[in-house]
């Protein structure tokens, strides 16, 4: 039963509400535009070697992996022991393999991987016309592949 | 009892519904935004058309000395101390010049901002130097691809 006199409550009004939102955005977002920048800038750590085949000490079965871009795809070097890994010095056997394109060399860094999955470093020697962004795109793609991560610390070999 | 002539005419002004897109794009340009950001300031240009390469990764570059590697010089903390051309062309495997402000300035971790094409002989000749001049960090920076 409605009371007399009862008069209805305006309904509160949101519109100033929401335009001081849009005013804070609109000063917010040109003032964070001004003073940042869209481009994220990242660090890729790197490791050099100095031209020689540098071995880097590990106790898995895989002693060392060079990673040699050639003219048309990649060459992969793989010293692996062919004897008991805890020995100081043992046999090693030198693996020679082809890779066409990234997607074939994250392949062969994944057979390396599963054979010592352990190791986490790995070569590469770039040639000396590749660009730098060539080069970046390389690490990326030694470091994590489709499966999983490969070597995500990348030596990188300059030519002497 | 209702009066007559009344009316529940809207109050002036722009309709509640008609701002909220606008609030809905804002909100996703701001999400977008937060997302990418960051606490770099816009990087100075060394040179005219200067890019770095893309990268998937995504840590933020340390601070240290920066060298920068463009397709006409060679710059240490954005002052000039060599030619692009030359020392891609020379035989040497060190770079003097640069050996020498490393060395003056006596620093440990140093971030190298090559260009995109810069080839990879210049590049390699920058790293030598800087670990000919003792740093013991380097790295090599990218842009991110989570950028916008």
């Amino acid at each position: 039963m409605r009371r007399l006199f009862q008069t209805a409550e305006p309904a509160h009004d949101l519109r100033p509400t929401v335009l001081s939102v849009v005013a804070l955005m609109l000063l917010l977002l040109p003032l964070t535009l001004l003073s940042t920048s869209v481009d994220r800038r990242t660090g890729l750590p790197i490791g050099l070697s100095g031209g020689e085949s540098e071995r880097i000490a590990g106790d898995g079965p895989v002693e060392q992996i060079r990673i040699l871009s050639l003219e048309e795809g990649f060459s992969v070097e793989a010293s692996v022991r062919t004897t008991d890994v805890r020995a100081s010095a043992g046999e090693v056997e030198l693996q020679r393999m082809g890779a066409a394109s990234l997607t074939e060399l994250q392949g062969v860094l994944a057979r390396l991987k599963r054979i010592d999955p352990g190791r986490r470093e790995a070569t590469l020697v770039p040639q000396a016309h590749s660009t730098t962004h060539q080069v970046v795109r390389w690490m990326d793609a030694i470091g994590e592949g489709p499966s999983g991560e490969l070597y995500p610390k990348v030596v990188l070999e300059v030519a002497q | 009892m209702r009066r007559l002539f009344h009316t529940n005419a809207p109050p002036p002004g722009p309709s509640l519904a008609s701002l909220l897109p606008l609030v809905d794009i804002l909100t996703l340009l701001l999400v977008a935004i937060l997302r990418t950001w960051n606490t770099q300031p816009p990087m100075p240009q060394i040179e005219s058309g200067f890019a770095l390469p893309v990268s998937r990764a995504e840590a933020e570059p340390s601070l240290g000395l920066t060298i920068d590697v463009g397709t006409d010089g060679i710059y240490v903390d954005g002052f000039r101390t060599g030619s692009a051309t030359h020392w891609t062309r020379a035989k040497e495997i060190l770079i003097p010049e640069l050996l020498d402000t490393l060395h003056a300035a006596g620093a440990q971790r140093v971030q190298v901002r090559a260009h995109r094409e810069a080839p990879w002989k210049l590049v390699g000749k920058v790293l030598t130097t800087a670990q000919e001049a003792g740093v013991s960090d380097v790295e090599l920076v990218a842009i991110s691809r989570a950028s916008l």
